[in-house]
């Protein structure tokens, strides 16, 4: 091989990279998929149960969301807080510190109880984020609200301005 | 360009390559939460950011380590040009799309996409044109070539 070509110095870079990484991982203990798996939609009210023993998050629309909220859910906002303080659902809790957010959560709710986790819409990711970091922190029965506060307030629900 | 100053080139290969060896290793230890940085951007078609996030960071890191040892450096700048070029197309489509989201880039935690991590991008590859267009070859371990300073 000639290792003087730019091109073969590409070659042998990308390969090496390809087989240290899939190796590497392939030995992790929390190795990943190589294709991602979408993450599994709640697709109607009957599947919501709580006390689960396996960490799972659920993907949620908007009327569960809305049935969720009816039943007394606890939502969590994954915006700053600057964005919370504009409107937020009812009787959310924002995420200002993830540790002071736990605190708060333990409050409410048991490490096996169901949680919504929201943000500002499809686009923003906060909530799937904070999402798997409430999951790694022993939280078992996750919802993931992605249509996050737009789709609420493009549904005309109510909110809250206060804090 | 021959009168750039060697020593200059081999700053610049030290200061490329950390920023790529440091910007790897977050991502190494948390592929997951990379895979989940990289999905935000909304422009990888479903699934393949897992992969990207599994071999990406390895190859920053390969890189990084090439620019600094001296391991084909040419291979490693055209690498990373073209790595710097990519992160900048992806941070402006998102800007343009209005997007708020974590930059993913590793060398800063929580880090979001903005005007100035693009500008400090063309930083980065005014750098690597610099050593993509160098004539002397000072501390470049392999491969020797004949334009190797003694």
């Amino acid at each position: 091989m000639n290792f003087s070509s730019s091109l073969t110095q590409i070659y042998f870079y990308l390969a090496i990279s390809i087989i240290i990484s899939f190796i590497i991982n392939w030995s992790r203990s929390d190795s990943l998929q190589l294709i991602a798996q979408p993450i599994t939609k709640v697709e109607n009210i009957d599947q919501i149960r709580d006390n689960i023993s396996d960490p799972i998050i659920r993907e949620i629309d908007i009327i569960i969301a809305e049935r969720l909220f009816q039943k007394k859910t606890l939502f969590v906002d994954a915006r700053s807080k600057e964005y919370y303080l504009e409107g937020h659902i009812p009787n959310s809790i924002c995420n200002d510190n993830l540790d002071s957010l736990i605190n708060n959560m333990e409050e409410y709710i048991s490490i096996d109880d169901g949680f919504v986790v929201y943000c500002s819409d499809d686009d923003c990711g906060s909530s799937e984020e904070l999402a798997y970091s409430l999951q790694e922190q022993g939280f078992l029965n996750i919802y993931l609200f992605k249509g996050g506060w737009k789709q609420w307030i493009d549904n005309n629900l109510p909110f809250d301005i206060s804090e | 360009m021959n009168s750039v100053n060697k020593y200059l080139i081999i700053i610049i290969r030290i200061v490329l390559g950390t920023v790529f060896l440091w910007a790897s290793f977050d991502k190494i230890i948390d592929p997951a939460k990379f895979a989940r940085n990289i999905s935000n951007y909304h422009v990888i078609p479903f699934g393949i950011e897992n992969t990207i996030a599994i071999v990406l960071p390895w190859l920053e890191l390969f890189i990084g380590s090439g620019l600094i040892i001296g391991i084909m450096v040419d291979g490693s700048v055209i690498i990373s040009s073209l790595l710097l070029i990519m992160f900048n197309l992806m941070i402006s489509q998102a800007i343009f799309r209005g997007f708020n989201i974590e930059c993913g880039c590793g060398l800063k935690e929580g880090q979001l996409v903005g005007v100035e991590k693009i500008l400090e991008n063309f930083v980065y590859l005014g750098g690597a044109y610099i050593l993509y267009i160098r004539k002397r070859r000072l501390l470049e371990i392999f491969p020797k070539t004949d334009l190797s300073d003694k």
